[in-house]
């Protein structure tokens, strides 16, 4: 594979690779890559994009017909190379540290350029070669296989319809720790979804009500549910349990990841699990629970990503 | 006839197929299903709801109302009896060691025909120090493990980790870290490694870089003498002994502050990234197994504890006789650093001989007053019927006027109280962190970080006290 690392200095490097990653961008989505709009994802000025644009035409990653620019069949390699090693990048960081998702994108965006192709696949092997990242994009494959999924945006998502998330942009950055912030992450399923006067959208959450500002609305790409996935009716959550109350649990939310996820199945908080709230902290977090026999604490952004069923449930197969 | 590579290409396609959280999906059923399996297995005794005077003990410890006093009244409680109770034993171990050992040891190096050097080397310096140490040291820590350890074993702790937890949470630590710190209280070499009981790496590293925060019972003397000497002077009669306490506790809690301070600090900077999950069990009250309780404890703690202070109390005892004895030109090696530093260490409120005393006595910060008074004496050549080089104590009035002469103030003695709260810890905890972390950086940072704060802290009291009293 062709690669910049010896022939240029790191700054030029990671300029001609981030444009490679917007040519591959618009190849994907059908708009054409022009100067401008490089300019633009460069945050650079209109010459330093042309010169960019003129140097991968020099070594035969793009082509330009018209004003528009594609990339050849050796640009695209290159290209899918870098957005991997960014996608399992951010893959490692959400399962394997305790990075803040708001920072993935950004500890990413600096790996990309550094981490050698071998680096990269062991990465992979270590992560059993994950087929989607934190944030719901495919990483393509080390064959250099990207598949194109038709997604709908939330935007334009029917009323009333349930819907799984598929995707959450990440950028703009402010914007997707808002989106973070409400508990969305990809495999969170939305119900009974209804678009507000301001375009914002009211939806219930995993047994929550939220409103989702319309400037997020757009960030968010849904499909249908799988048949399997319905969330039953009288969902909850640990965290809104009252201290007394008692409950099984019915999953983990996907917003949980990591060492957070591993360390809740190891206390045995899987699902059928029976949850008692037993007494709180006198500054109201953390909550004691007895789980399993054993009396545990746990802090309320814990359990607030523990789904809970009621007690006695006939619709749920967990506690029949 | 399909090929084993279309297989494969349909294999791969087919994958992109598959639900996006499957992996999650397999592993929670598989956890599930291991549930079920043991839970048809095994069976519960009926009414294994917790016991209703678990629940009760449980309601008053984490009550708003209620747990708090009881909290402060345990943890006071605990200090009283170290500090009250500790006083026989180490007087008596000093008599022993100090007065009577080394009187002996003396005699017999004087009988052997010894050289001066050798016997002021090996019994004024190494055994001296050391002697002083374990005097100072063990009773002590004898009596805080095994208190400390009886509480963890009842099930109290865990619940003062789980009240205090949401003022951790804040700062991005552990509820663990409160009974790390109250460990360190009676010493940061073995709060340091109680830290173990936390089992998430970044609040762990967080408490062990912080643990230092807490006055260790090494401290606790210098800042008692230098609260009653100099400050609990200044109040009118009959306040001198509460104002003096007052201040002792105001550093103690300036300590607290500063460790919420860098782990909040650490938390969201160069320990950002680092893997997190909370978990805290709260195991039923039982009662302590009393003798096995202060066996472990005494094996554990305090005997370890103990072992590598005497390990480094020997050089360092070498050192302070050896820096006062040997000639460099016309003054000792230790006059020439007191003078050379003391501009410096004016700039921080405190003098050369602090400095020095700080440096020399790394190995045990039980040792830095003595070496104070042992330095200023040398310095200032006032006679106190010691030999030079030789650590001594005294009463309060003498040591007023040793330090006096030395050119001390108020803001010395404050400026001193803030840099024994404020800097490197000891060899041993330092050591015990790099046994910890396995790491040497993390070990550089735990010395410098306290370090630097306690140089900065004190320059800027003295610039503000020096420009307040100028006016």
């Amino acid at each position: 594979m062709k690669n910049f690392q010896r022939e240029t200095s790191a700054a030029t490097r990671i300029q001609l690779e981030d444009a490679l990653k917007h040519l591959l961008d618009c190849d994907e989505t059908g708009r054409g890559a022009t100067m401008e709009s490089l300019a633009g994802a460069l945050a650079r000025s209109r010459r330093h994009a042309a010169e960019v644009l003129g140097h991968l035409r020099g070594r035969g990653l793009a082509t330009v017909t018209g004003d528009t620019h594609h990339l050849t069949a050796d640009g695209r390699i290159y290209a899918l190379q870098v957005v991997r090693t960014h996608r399992l990048y951010e893959t490692w960081l959400a399962r394997e540290t305790s990075t803040p998702a708001a920072d993935w994108h950004r500890e990413a965006h600096k790996a990309e350029h550094h981490l050698e192709a071998a680096a990269v696949d062991a990465l992979a092997d270590r992560l059993n070669n994950p087929r989607f990242d934190p944030h719901g994009d495919p990483i393509p494959t080390r064959e250099g296989q990207l598949p194109k999924r038709l997604l709908t945006s939330l935007a334009s998502w029917p009323d009333e319809q349930a819907a799984r998330i598929e995707h959450i942009e990440d950028e703009p950055e402010i914007l997707f720790q808002q989106a973070e912030a409400l508990g969305l992450a990809p495999g969170t399923l939305l119900d009974k979804s209804r678009q507000l006067a301001d375009g914002a959208i009211e939806a219930m959450l995993e047994g929550r009500r939220i409103v989702i500002p319309a400037a997020i609305t757009p960030l968010i790409h849904v499909t249908g549910p799988q048949p399997d996935e319905a969330l039953p009716a009288n969902l909850g959550r640990l965290s809104d349990l009252p201290v007394g109350g008692e409950a099984v649990v019915y999953a983990l939310a996907p917003a949980c990841v990591g060492p957070e996820r591993r360390r809740l199945l190891d206390l045995g908080v899987v699902p059928g699990t029976h949850i008692r709230c037993e007494f709180a902290s006198p500054f109201g977090t953390p909550r004691s629970y007895t789980i399993r026999g054993a009396l545990i604490a746990l802090r309320d952004y814990q359990a607030e990503r523990i789904l809970i069923h009621p007690l006695a449930d006939p619709d749920n197969p967990l506690t029949a | 006839m399909k090929t084993p590579e279309d297989v494969l290409r349909e294999a791969r396609e087919l994958r992109w197929q598959l639900p996006q959280n499957l992996h999650d999906r397999i592993a929670e059923s598989i956890y599930g299903e291991a549930a079920r399996i043991a839970g048809r297995s095994i069976t519960r005794q009926e009414g294994s709801s917790r016991l209703a005077w678990q629940q009760k003990l449980d309601h008053l410890l984490t009550n708003p109302w209620t747990a708090f006093p009881i909290m402060a009244g345990v943890l006071g409680v605990i200090l009283w009896l170290t500090i009250v109770g500790a006083n026989l034993p180490s007087a008596i171990l000093s008599k022993l060691l100090v007065d009577d050992g080394h009187a002996l040891l003396s005699g017999w190096f004087a009988a052997a025909g010894s050289p001066a050097w050798l016997r002021g080397l090996v019994v004024d310096g190494m055994y001296l120090s050391t002697a002083w140490v374990v005097s100072v040291m063990l009773p002590p820590m004898a009596i805080f493990f095994p208190c400390f350890t009886l509480l963890e074993d009842f099930g109290f702790l865990p619940r003062v980790a789980f009240n205090l937890d949401r003022i951790f949470q804040k700062v991005g630590a552990h509820g663990k870290q409160a009974l790390t710190m109250a460990m360190g209280l009676g010493c940061n070499a073995a709060g340091v490694v109680a830290t173990r009981i936390i089992d998430s790496p970044r609040e762990r590293l967080i408490a062990i870089l912080t643990n230092n925060f807490s006055l260790c019972n090494g401290r606790w003397p210098t800042q008692i003498l230098m609260a009653s000497v100099f400050i609990g002077t200044l109040a009118p009669n009959g306040w001198g002994s509460s104002i003096a306490a007052f201040s002792v506790l105001i550093v103690a809690l300036l300590g607290f502050g500063f460790a919420m301070l860098t782990s909040w600090l650490l938390a969201r900077t160069v320990l950002r990234g680092e893997a997190t999950s909370f978990s805290l069990e709260l195991p039923p009250y039982r009662p302590p197994d009393f003798w096995k309780t202060l066996y472990t404890s005494l094996i554990d703690r305090t005997l370890i504890v103990l072992w590598r202070a005497v390990v480094f109390a020997l050089p360092a005892g070498a050192a302070i006789w050896l820096s006062a004895h040997v000639p460099v030109g016309d003054q000792s090696l230790a006059a020439w650093f007191v003078h050379a530093t003391d501009p410096f260490a004016w700039s921080m409120g405190l003098t050369g001989v602090i400095l020095l005393a700080y440096i020399i006595a790394i190995p045990a910060n039980e040792i830095v007053v003595p070496t104070i008074l042992m330095l200023t004496v040398l310095i200032t050549g006032a006679t106190s019927g010691h030999g030079a080089g030789v650590l001594f104590e005294t009463d309060n009035a003498t040591v007023r006027a040793i330090l006096t002469a030395g050119g001390w103030t108020t803001l010395t003695a404050v400026c001193l109280m803030l840099f024994s709260l404020c800097h490197n810890p000891c060899s041993t905890t330092l050591y015990t962190i790099y046994r910890e972390t396995r790491s040497l950086k993390w070990t550089a940072v735990s010395a410098l970080l306290p370090l630097l704060m306690g140089c900065a802290l004190c320059a800027t009291v003295a610039a503000v006290w020096r420009a307040l009293t100028s006016t």
